[in-house]
């Protein structure tokens, strides 16, 4: 198991992450909230706030 | 997409997540100030407008939503998941937006609706030579290299074998041995 954070692309490529992806969250749990940052202001927001008000699409990704 | 639902009531972020492909220029994060300064760097060269938020260093709400490099989730105003996906396919997506959108429109007219389950696996067009290279002009040939190890590792050295040719094609001297 590599870290978090790894330093190499790991050569299993996280193949055990989407294995256990369809178990991991399922639809209709309710979705993991925490605080985030605000990249444009540099302060914490919570997730949540961004489906208050009606649906959100989350992406996950990066620049690499 | 992002636009089109603007006035929709659907909103769009995206959460910033570990490097995938650390290499020479974007390297594996060590620190939460580094990690806001490539997300800041992504909106600028992808020209980003939905809200870019930032996931802690060690990833908390990566790991809870499943730890994958590209995922997208739908999630209701009622904060419960409504779509979840192990990557992000615009036309999958696309789809899911829309009946979600409708679903808003017709409650609102008070037709009722009850949720049912689905369970649906599409798949994507998987063009690793186009992703290699995009890959070694974003983030560098060490990227590109551990990439192409790690396919002939984990799949095949069958399906790794057009990736070596093209890293090959591309500069002898880039390639390490073995590579």
């Amino acid at each position: 198991m590599h870290d978090y954070n790894y330093q190499s692309f790991p050569l299993d490529m996280d193949m055990p992450d989407f294995d256990a992806f369809p178990r991991a969250l399922t639809v209709g749990e309710r979705a993991p909230n925490g605080e985030v940052l605000d990249a444009a202001t540099g302060q914490p927001v919570r997730l949540s706030s961004h489906w208050r008000s009606g649906p959100c699409v989350i992406e996950f990704g990066s620049i690499t | 997409m992002a636009a089109k639902y603007a006035d929709q009531g659907v909103s769009f972020v995206f959460v910033y997540t570990r490097e995938a492909h650390p290499g020479e220029r974007y390297g594996h994060l060590a620190s939460i100030e580094q990690k806001l300064q490539h997300a800041r760097e992504m909106v600028m060269r992808d020209g980003l407008t939905r809200p870019m938020l930032v996931d802690d260093l060690e990833g908390s709400l990566h790991h809870a939503y499943g730890r994958l490099p590209n995922m997208t989730y739908v999630i209701g105003g009622g904060g419960r998941v409504l779509y979840r996906a192990s990557w992000t396919d615009a036309d999958n997506l696309g789809i899911v937006v829309d009946r979600v959108v409708q679903q808003r429109v017709e409650r609102r007219e008070g037709i009722v609706h009850r949720p049912f389950y689905a369970e649906w696996e599409p798949s994507v067009v998987v063009d690793r030579l186009t992703f290699v290279e995009v890959l070694l002009e974003t983030v560098g040939p060490r990227a590109v290299t551990e990439f192409i190890e790690a396919v002939g590792h984990t799949q095949s050295e069958q399906a790794a074998r057009p990736l070596r040719q093209w890293w090959q094609d591309q500069a002898p001297e880039k390639t390490e041995p073995g590579v």
